[in-house]
C-alpha cells in the first residue's frame, strides 16, 4: 500500500540523490521518503556521473551520496583503464582528484536545470573528503583537532619518524588525505627502536614492490622495516599525520562518538567502543551504550560534546549534513574532533531524539512543514568563515 | 583489560581527575581519591598541573592519590613525578594509599611507560599502606624497610627480575597483600621461577602475607607447581592466578594438590581452559567452599602453521 501524500507536499519539489542503485544507503533513503509521503526520489547513478555529464531534473533538490561500494565507480573515479582491486588502499589521490571533478559536473549541471538546489554544497564536500584541508579549517575556525605534526606534508616513513622524535611526538595517527572508512589510517608508536603500527591495512611484499590492503582484522606490525612500507606506500596518496589524543574509556571498552548533525543540530549520536586504537564499527569494534556515556560524563559535559560537533559542522554552512568523530578525552572533559565526514549517515537503528532516523532526519530538514519548497540549508549563522 | 579504564574507586573512595579548571573541589565534602594529571590535550607538564593541585585542593586531608599519566612517557620520565611527589611529602600528612602510574592503554601501552626505582616513594611516605605500580619498563625497587605497608602491586607487561629482587629483600612486616604482574619476557619480564623462589620458601620479611597475586604470567601452569609444594601456600588465603595463561594441565594440578584447598579465595580469571576443566574446577573447589573466579576465557594465538600459543593478558 503506498501511503497517502503528505497534504502539504503534494506538490513538493523532487529529490534527486547521486548514489549507487542497489546499495542500502540508497534503499534506506527511499524507505525515509515514501514513509514521509514524499515523491520517490530520482536516482542518478554514481557510475555515470563518474563518467561524465549527467542531467539534473529541473527544481529537483539534489543530494549527494557516498560513491563507494561499487567498483566501476571507483575504477572510473580513479580515472583507470583496468579494473580495480577494490581492496587496495592506495589510490586515493586520484581517486579524490576524479571525485572533485565529478562534483565539478554535478555543479554544473544543477546551475543549468531550472529550480534546481544542491543540499551539499560541492566545494564543502571536496574539503570534507580532504582531511588536510577539513583539519586546518576546524582549527583555524577555533574548532578542537588533534594537533597536526608540525612542519606540513610528510614524504615518507624516515621524515617522519624524524620529526617525531624532534617535536616530541612518540604516538601519532597516520591518515590518508582522502580516505575513508579508517582504510589506510595507522596508529603510529614509535620511539628509538621500537615500533608500534596498528592498522587495518595487510602489507603485502610482491616482486613488483608493496602493495596495501584492507583487511577487516586490524593488526600490529613491530618490525620497523614493516612500519616504513606502510608508510612510505601511504604518504604517496597525501597522508595527515596528527598526534594521538587518548581517548575516553567506558565499561573497559577504548570509546569515541560518531554525532551527526543535520542542519545544524546534532540529532543522532553512536558510541563506538573497541578494544583498540582503532573504533571503526566495521573493524570490530561494537556500539556503547550513548545513556551510560551520558550519565558517565553528566548532562553538561554531553551537551558540550555536541555542541563542539555542531561547530564543527558549522564550518560547512552550506552542507546539509556532516558526520563528526569527537574523540572524548580519559577524564570526560575535553573534545577534539578528528575527522568530519560528508557521508557518515548510514546509521541504521539510530533514532534521533524526535524519533527519526538519520535519512528522516535530513527529509525533516528539507522539507520544512510548510510551505514545501522553501530549502532550509542554513537555519543559523555558520560558525566559522571558509 | 584491566589498564583499558581509569578507576573510579581507588582504596574504596571515589576518584576524582584534578583539572583545576571546570570542576569547583568541594571543601568540606565527602573524601574522595584524586588523580592528578596531565591533560595530553593540552599539553599543560605534569609539574603545573602538579603545582596547581597543591594550590586548590586540601592535601592535608588526602588519604588516597593517584598518579595518573605525567606525560608521553618516553618525554617525561618518572623520575619527575616521583620527584615532584617525595619533595613535597609534607604536605600529604594523611596519605595512605598511592597509585604510581595509573596510565591506560590508550595513555601509554604499559610497557611503554617509562618507570624507575619507586622505593623513594616508600621512605618519604613511612604510613603509606598501599602502593601501586603501573609499568615495567625499567622498573627498580631498592630494598627498603617499611612497617606500614599492608599492600603492594606491581602491575606490569614484563616485571624485571631485578625489580623482584629489591622486593623480596626488603623488610615488610605489615604486608599482607603482594601482587606481581610478571609478563612476557619480549617486554622486559625476565622474572623466572627461581627468582620467586624466596617468597615461595616462606618470605620470612613478609610475615603477615595472606595474599599473593602472581598475574598476568607468562606460564601459570608452570606456577602451580612450585606454589603446590612451597611453604608459604599455607599461610594465604587468597591466591591470584588471573590475566595468565592457565590452561588444563594447570587445572589438573590445581586439583591434584589438596594444599589449594585451604584456600577462601582462588581467583583463575583470564584464563585459557576448556569448558570441562573449567566445570572440574568449580565442583572440585566447591566442596571445600573455595572461592574460584573463573571468568574471561580466552583463546589460544593460532599461528600460521597451525601451531597456537598462549600469551598473558597484557603486554605490550
Amino acid at each position: 500500500m503506498n501511503p497517502r501524500p503528505h497534504p502539504g507536499r503534494a506538490a513538493a519539489p523532487a529529490i534527486a540523490v547521486v548514489g549507487v542503485p542497489g546499495g542500502r544507503r540508497l534503499e534506506l533513503f527511499g524507505a525515509a521518503a515514501r514513509a514521509a509521503g514524499l515523491p520517490e526520489p530520482v536516482v542518478l547513478p554514481w557510475r555515470e556521473l563518474a563518467a561524465g555529464p549527467v542531467a539534473v531534473p529541473p527544481g529537483a533538490l539534489v543530494r549527494v551520496d557516498s560513491p563507494g561500494g561499487e567498483p566501476e565507480t571507483e575504477r572510473l573515479l580513479r580515472g583507470l583503464k583496468r579494473p580495480l582491486d577494490p581492496h587496495r588502499v592506495e589510490g586515493t589521490a586520484a581517486w579524490y582528484a576524479g571525485f572533485r571533478a565529478a562534483l565539478h559536473r554535478l555543479a554544473a549541471a544543477a546551475a543549468a536545470a531550472p529550480g534546481a538546489r544542491l543540499v551539499q554544497d560541492p566545494a564543502e564536500l571536496a574539503v570534507m573528503c580532504d582531511k588536510r584541508a577539513c583539519q586546518q579549517r576546524l582549527g583555524e575556525a577555533g574548532v578542537p583537532v588533534p594537533p597536526a605534526l608540525p612542519g606540513g606534508p610528510v614524504s615518507g616513513y624516515a621524515e617522519l619518524r624524524r620529526r617525531m622524535a624532534e617535536h616530541g611526538r612518540p604516538r601519532v595517527f597516520v591518515k590518508p588525505a582522502h580516505g575513508s572508512s579508517a582504510s589506510g589510517v595507522v596508529a603510529l608508536t614509535a620511539w628509538g627502536e621500537r615500533v608500534r603500527a596498528t592498522t587495518s591495512v595487510e602489507l603485502v611484499r610482491t616482486p613488483a614492490g608493496v602493495e596495501l590492503y584492507n583487511n577487516l582484522r586490524v593488526r600490529t606490525y613491530t618490525r620497523p622495516h614493516d612500519a616504513a612500507a606502510l608508510v612510505d606506500a601511504l604518504c604517496a596518496d597525501g597522508v595527515r599525520v596528527e598526534g594521538w589524543l587518548p581517548k575516553a574509556s567506558l565499561d573497559g571498552r577504548t570509546i569515541d562518538l560518531r554525532v551527526l548533525v543535520v542542519a545544524g543540530r546534532a540529532t543522532h549520536t553512536v558510541v563506538r567502543a573497541a578494544t583498540g586504537p582503532i573504533t571503526n564499527l566495521h573493524l570490530g569494534a561494537e556500539r556503547g551504550d550513548p545513556a551510560r556515556l551520558r550519565a558517565a560524563m553528566g548532562a553538561g559535559r554531553w551537551r558540550s560534546a555536541l555542541a563542539v560537533a555542531e561547530r564543527a559542522a558549522g564550518c560547512f554552512p552550506a552542507t546539509l549534513h556532516a558526520a563528526v568523530d569527537l574523540l572524548v578525552s580519559p577524564c570526560l572533559r575535553r573534545f577534539a574532533v578528528c575527522e568530519v565526514n560528508a557521508f557518515g549517515d548510514l546509521l541504521p537503528g539510530v533514532l534521533s531524539p524526535e524519533g527519526r532516523d538519520s535519512y528522516a532526519e535530513q527529509l525533516h530538514a528539507m522539507y520544512p512543514s510548510a510551505p514545501p519548497g522553501a530549502l532550509q540549508v542554513r537555519p543559523r549563522e555558520p560558525v566559522c568563515t571558509p | 583489560m584491566p589498564n583499558y579504564t581509569h578507576l573510579a574507586e581507588f582504596a574504596g573512595l571515589p576518584v576524582l581527575t584534578f583539572t583545576g579548571e571546570d570542576d569547583p573541589v568541594p571543601p568540606d565534602g565527602p573524601p574522595v581519591a584524586w588523580r592528578v594529571s596531565t591533560l595530553s590535550y593540552e599539553g599543560e607538564p605534569f609539574a603545573e598541573v602538579f603545582a596547581r593541585f597543591l594550590e586548590e585542593v586540601d592535601t592535608a586531608r588526602l588519604t588516597a592519590l593517584i598518579i595518573g599519566c605525567w606525560g608521553f612517557s618516553y618525554d617525561v620520565h618518572a623520575d619527575v613525578p616521583l620527584g615532584l611527589l617525595t619533595d613535597r611529602a609534607d604536605r600529604f600528612p594523611a596519605l595512605r594509599s598511592l597509585f604510581f602510574g595509573e596510565f591506560t592503554q590508550e595513555e601509554a601501552e604499559i610497557s611503554w611507560i617509562n618507570q624507575t626505582d619507586v622505593s623513594p616513594l616508600l621512605t618519604a611516605f613511612p604510613e603509606l599502606t598501599r602502593l601501586r605500580v603501573r609499568g615495567g619498563t625499567a622498573l627498580r625497587f631498592s630494598p627498603v624497610e617499611h612497617a606500614s605497608l599492608r599492600h603492594l602491586a606491581f602491575e606490569t607487561g614484563g616485571l624485571p627480575a631485578e625489580a623482584v629482587h629489591g622486593v623480596l629483600e626488603s623488610r615488610l612486616p605489615g604486608l599482607e597483600h603482594l601482587e606481581l604482574w610478571l609478563g612476557d619476557e619480549n617486554y622486559g619480564g625476565d622474572t623466572t621461577i627461581d627468582d620467586l623462589r624466596p617468597l615461595l620458601d616462606g618470605a620470612p620479611s613478609f610475615p603477615g602475607l595472606r595474599e599473593l597475586g602472581l598475574r598476568n604470567a607468562p606460564d601459570t601452569d608452570a606456577l602451580v607447581g612450585p606454589l603446590a609444594d612451597s611453604a608459604l601456600l599455607p599461610r594465604l588465603h587468597t591466591l591470584d592466578l588471573s590475566l595468565g595463561t592457565l590452561g588444563d594441565g594447570g587445572a589438573e594440578r590445581l586439583l591434584a594438590a589438596p594444599a589449594f584447598r585451604a584456600l577462601r579465595r582462588l581467583d583463575l580469571h583470564g584464563q585459557y581452559l576448556s569448558a570441562a576443566a573449567v566445570e572440574r574446577l568449580r565442583a572440585g573447589f566447591a566442596d571445600s567452599g573455595v572461592a574460584v573466579e573463573l571468568g574471561d576465557q580466552r583463546e589460544p594465538y593460532k599461528w600460521r602453521d597451525g601451531s597456537e600459543r598462549r600469551y598473558p593478558s597484557v603486554t605490550e
